[in-house]
């Protein structure tokens, strides 16, 4: 039996004083720091990518299997609500067809200029690792710069938008979620076209900051990307206002609770700042 | 009766390898979770169990810094804090001091230690975490965390024991 190792105890104390220090200024330097991605973070970001996604395999197999067993429970009430929808949704789409034909009419009348910014081709990704932690809410994608990902890029899934990313290497790129503390992206709501700024504080539904003509937001709004800021183009799916326990006004975000698998990431190019002054073309 | 140890060089530096090794890819794995029952329920705490099974007659420098590099590589890999991981590791490596056990944790101790290293990591985490962003963070999914890494930790105890015995005698990987 060997006994306890102690002979250079007094040099570990030291060596782990050290670590601890430098840990511990680590994280004092990044107080009120602006988020940065470094090469050492996408570096290894590209290291873990192609385990994660590996990892993610049986992960998602597990979710399937949950996911359908609760499903089968609540089928028979599932299939009666959506024969109901589908009734209301079938009247719609026809009233939605005739109005289409209007408003082309009209614009082709007036000549306006109805081309929209949101890119029609999506890139396909695959989630393969979330972090849902204690402080960070991202998305790790197996899409990077050689598949045309770009930072600021929306990320969207069949609910709604999820976030936009934030760091891209070659192959893998990180996704910042609506909920995460550093995420604000503006928004309006569709109904009255007020605007706000969705700010995420690490809670499943984000507040609303910044609220313009607070008079015009009411709950059950649905709330879509104003494209004020240039950094998303207008008009994505965010979610739908709900009052939290104060009485302020929160989201519930579209791509909430849902499991996240396969998502698209928008090629949008945000809008470039104006020419400095000095640069202005003379007419 | 004086003791002099009779175990060469590469006998220690073999564990604290495989043990820096373990750290890492759990602290890669830890950006992974799976959502059941309405919930996500992440990986974040399961390198926590690395450093809690970490073996006895590991090197100790060459272990510590491993320790510290794993959390900085974790830190990194879930885009967190810079130095959180590397802090919580090493905190609770040096809590530990594995080198400094005469003999392996019993079950009770096992549970012991697994609810002290929680607990000083929810510590660390929350004030590291409002140092920095000046708000409290998601006990709830830190909860889920450490359940999750609970639910694990025979299933790693297991591999661990394979490990050991494949590589080495049992005895020199002593928890």
């Amino acid at each position: 039996m060997r006994g306890p190792e102690r002979s250079n105890s007094g040099l570990t104390l030291i060596a782990l004083s050290i670590a601890i220090l430098i840990s511990v200024f680590l994280i004092v330097f990044q107080r009120g720091a602006m988020r940065d991605s470094t090469g050492a973070e996408i570096a290894v970001q590209e290291t873990v990518a192609p385990l994660a996604q590996l990892m993610a395999i049986p992960l998602r197999r597990v979710e399937g299997v949950s996911a359908s067993l609760s499903e089968r429970a609540t089928a028979i009430e599932d299939n009666k609500a959506l024969r109901e929808e589908l009734a209301v949704l079938r009247e719609r789409q026809a009233r939605y067809d005739n109005l289409a034909y209007k408003v082309a009419r009209y614009e082709a009348i007036i000549g306006v200029d109805t081309e929209t910014d949101v890119p029609l081709q999506k890139i396909a990704a695959r989630a393969i690792g979330e972090t849902d932690g204690p402080f960070v809410r991202s998305i790790l994608l197996n899409v990077g710069e050689r598949d045309g990902v770009t930072i600021g890029n929306p990320v969207l899934s069949t609910q709604g938008l999820v976030g936009h990313v934030i760091n891209v290497g070659p192959n893998s790129a990180r996704v910042l979620r609506l909920s995460d503390l550093n995420s604000r992206i503006a928004v309006a709501s569709a109904r009255s076209d007020a605007t706000a700024i969705l700010a995420g504080d690490n809670k499943d539904q984000p507040r609303l900051a910044f609220v313009n003509q607070p008079e015009n937001w009411r709950p059950g709004d649905r709330v879509i990307s104003s494209g004020d800021d240039g950094a998303l183009p207008r008009g994505l799916d965010v979610g739908v206002v709900v009052l939290d326990a104060s009485g302020g006004l929160r989201v519930d975000l579209s791509s909430g609770d849902a499991p996240l698998d396969w998502v698209w990431v928008s090629p949008y190019q945000r809008l470039a700042p104006p020419p400095e002054s000095g640069q202005e073309a003379t007419p | 009766m004086t003791y002099y140890d009779m175990r060469g060089p590469t006998r220690k530096v073999l564990p604290a390898l495989v043990a820096g090794i373990a750290l890492a890819v759990t602290g890669a794995l830890s950006i992974g979770g799976v959502n059941m029952f309405g919930a996500y329920f992440g990986f974040g705490c399961v390198p926590l169990l690395a450093l809690l099974i970490w073996p006895r007659h590991a090197n100790t420098l060459l272990s510590l810094v491993l320790v510290f590099a794993a959390g900085l590589f974790t830190d990194w890999g879930t885009g967190g804090i810079l130095g959180q991981w590397a802090l919580v590791f090493t905190v609770i490596w040096g809590l530990l001091r594995p080198e400094l056990r005469g003999s392996p944790f019993s079950t009770i101790g096992l549970f012991f230690a697994w609810l002290l290293i929680c607990g000083i990591s929810v510590l660390l985490l929350s004030l590291s975490g409002w140092f920095v962003f000046g708000i409290l963070p998601d006990f709830a999914a830190l909860g889920r965390q450490i359940i999750v890494a609970t639910l694990i930790l025979p299933v790693v105890i297991f591999l661990r024991h394979i490990v050991s015995t494949r590589i080495g005698e049992n005895e020199a990987w002593g928890t």
